[in-house]
């Protein structure tokens, strides 16, 4: 049971603005495994974990999959505000092929939402959006769990508890965090690889992993933009933050 | 191939369920007003056809007659132009892994089957009645050809779904078309109310053989002069297959 990529190529934009993301790339999820993927802004995480669920399609390779994979968590676009919490989760589980009332129910205790089941999605406070998405994600039995940017995309009085909720996840699970925020990697994952240049390198620190990353970044010891790197892309202010460097 | 395609029946499944739960849901009775809003345009047509003075032979019920014409034209109107709107409005849908844009079209059409059908089905029973339509002259007839102008439907919208993606202003421009496909699908008249010269210049309309079909089937006193089946079909299986083709080729080539 697992996600193979087999020189997988993908190439993004069109026209004069296409450029190839990945180029025979290589990868393997299997199932019980919890990976990290750590990269720059647009560097393709995102469009990794497209690939690996199966919304996006190799221009050229193959991909394999024998798992069933969740869409990149905390996704929640497709939620309909006029619809209740318990449509929105019937809907997904009917989607998968799930349907009963006590799943229902489960899905919503998981995350403390059980008073919001008969109300109107866009009725709710937020943080019921935010938690709804990340149980769909989490609390469906998928054999993997794709996580975009963070394990704890939730409000803040959550966030231990949706961490908490992905580690108790079933050890022949597997979990792929792609992310800029390696502090919540450290928590979950055991493998971590950087995405550089459409590359993924292994890692077998998270230490090394996060010292790579600042170099790519083009920062010094002292967290200082690199004097020699100045032709280097401007990095977004609150990637910098995000991964406490 | 089997499991593949039972997964994409229930995607399609639970996305018309979705549609019905969400259409007109900011109303209190949600989807009941996608039924009354058919129901009202229907009224709205009989009206207008009183205004212009029936074209229909003697022999039809008024009601039942303007039902067998309208409702296929508005399946196949309504499941064409569905399809042509849907993908833009859904695109968030297609984050979700099983889900392609050929489910979210599926499901609007058969939410328009599901919602046109069953007024047919009601609306044909009542009229029946209370205007003592009698008996059809052949219901497999009568089912088979409303599918087909259902399918036929299916099968224009993905013919039409590149030209709308790579230029959307398009849709303004089939508006009139529309109109114009109103009026030349006898959904107002019988061929047999129009001078045989002009015939030629609109049998060429599979829309137009339909309403035919579909008067023939339900009245003894009428046999259509032009409508012919094996056409409706051919231009169903045509149109559904090269829509099918042309979505492939453009969904690989210019992706959402």
């Amino acid at each position: 049971m697992s996600v193979e990529f087999v020189n997988v190529g993908k190439i993004v934009g069109r026209g004069k603005y296409a450029h190839t993301l990945f180029d025979d790339l290589n990868f393997r999820v299997e199932n019980g495994t919890r990976i990290a993927i750590l990269g720059l802004p647009k560097s393709g995480k995102s469009t990794l974990l497209r690939l690996i669920c199966g919304t996006d399609h190799a221009d050229s390779g193959s991909i394999q999959r024998s798992s069933s994979v969740s869409w990149p968590i905390p996704l929640g676009d497709f939620l309909v505000s006029f619809s209740t919490v318990a449509a929105n989760i019937k809907f997904i589980m009917r989607l998968y092929g799930l349907d009963s009332d006590q799943t229902v129910r489960a899905i919503a205790e998981l995350v403390e939402i059980s008073e919001f089941l008969n109300t109107r999605l866009g009725d709710c406070p937020r943080h019921v959006k935010q938690r709804l998405a990340f149980a769909l994600g989490v609390g469906l039995g998928f054999d993997i769990c794709l996580f975009d940017q963070r394990v704890s995309a939730v409000d803040k009085e959550f966030k231990e508890k949706s961490i908490n909720i992905v580690k108790s996840l079933s050890p022949d699970k597997a979990i792929v965090v792609a992310t800029s925020n390696p502090k919540e990697v450290a928590e979950v994952c055991d493998t971590v690889f950087v995405l550089e240049s459409g590359k993924l390198t292994p890692f077998s620190d998270i230490k090394d992993a996060i010292e790579h990353l600042k170099a790519l970044m083009g920062m010094n010891e002292d967290n200082e933009p690199d004097a020699t790197d100045a032709g280097a892309e401007p990095v977004d202010e609150e990637f910098v933050l995000e991964i406490g460097i | 191939m089997i499991e593949s395609l039972s997964s994409h029946l229930r995607v399609v499944k639970a996305l018309t369920v979705r549609e019905m739960e969400s259409s007109n849901s900011s109303y209190v009775y949600g989807y009941a007003w996608a039924l009354v809003e058919v129901c009202i345009s229907m009224a709205a047509l009989l009206v207008l056809k009183i205004l212009i003075h029936a074209l229909s032979p003697p022999a039809m019920p008024p009601v039942l007659f303007l039902l067998l014409g309208a409702v296929p034209w508005f399946t196949f109107h309504n499941t064409a132009l569905g399809m042509l709107q849907i993908l833009p409005q859904r695109r968030k849908l297609l984050q979700l892994p099983h889900v392609t844009p050929l489910d979210i079209l599926f499901s609007k059409a058969t939410l328009v089957l599901c919602t046109y059908g069953s007024i047919f089905f009601v609306g044909l029973l009542a009229a029946d009645y209370f205007e003592i339509g009698g008996v059809p002259r052949s219901t497999a007839g009568l089912v088979l050809i409303y599918l087909l102008s259902w399918i036929m439907g299916i099968g224009f919208g993905l013919s039409l779904l590149p030209l709308v993606r790579i230029y959307p202003p398009a849709l303004k421009l089939l508006a009139v078309i529309w109109r114009f496909g109103l009026i030349l699908s006898g959904v107002y008249f019988t061929i047999s109310k129009i001078p045989p010269l002009y015939w030629g210049y609109l049998t060429w309309n599979p829309m137009l053989h339909v309403s035919e079909l579909m008067r023939t089937y339900w009245f003894y006193s009428y046999q259509t002069p032009i409508g012919n089946p094996y056409y409706v079909a051919s231009c169903t299986i045509g149109l559904f297959v090269f829509g099918l083709l042309l979505e492939r080729y453009i969904r690989l080539r210019f992706p959402l």
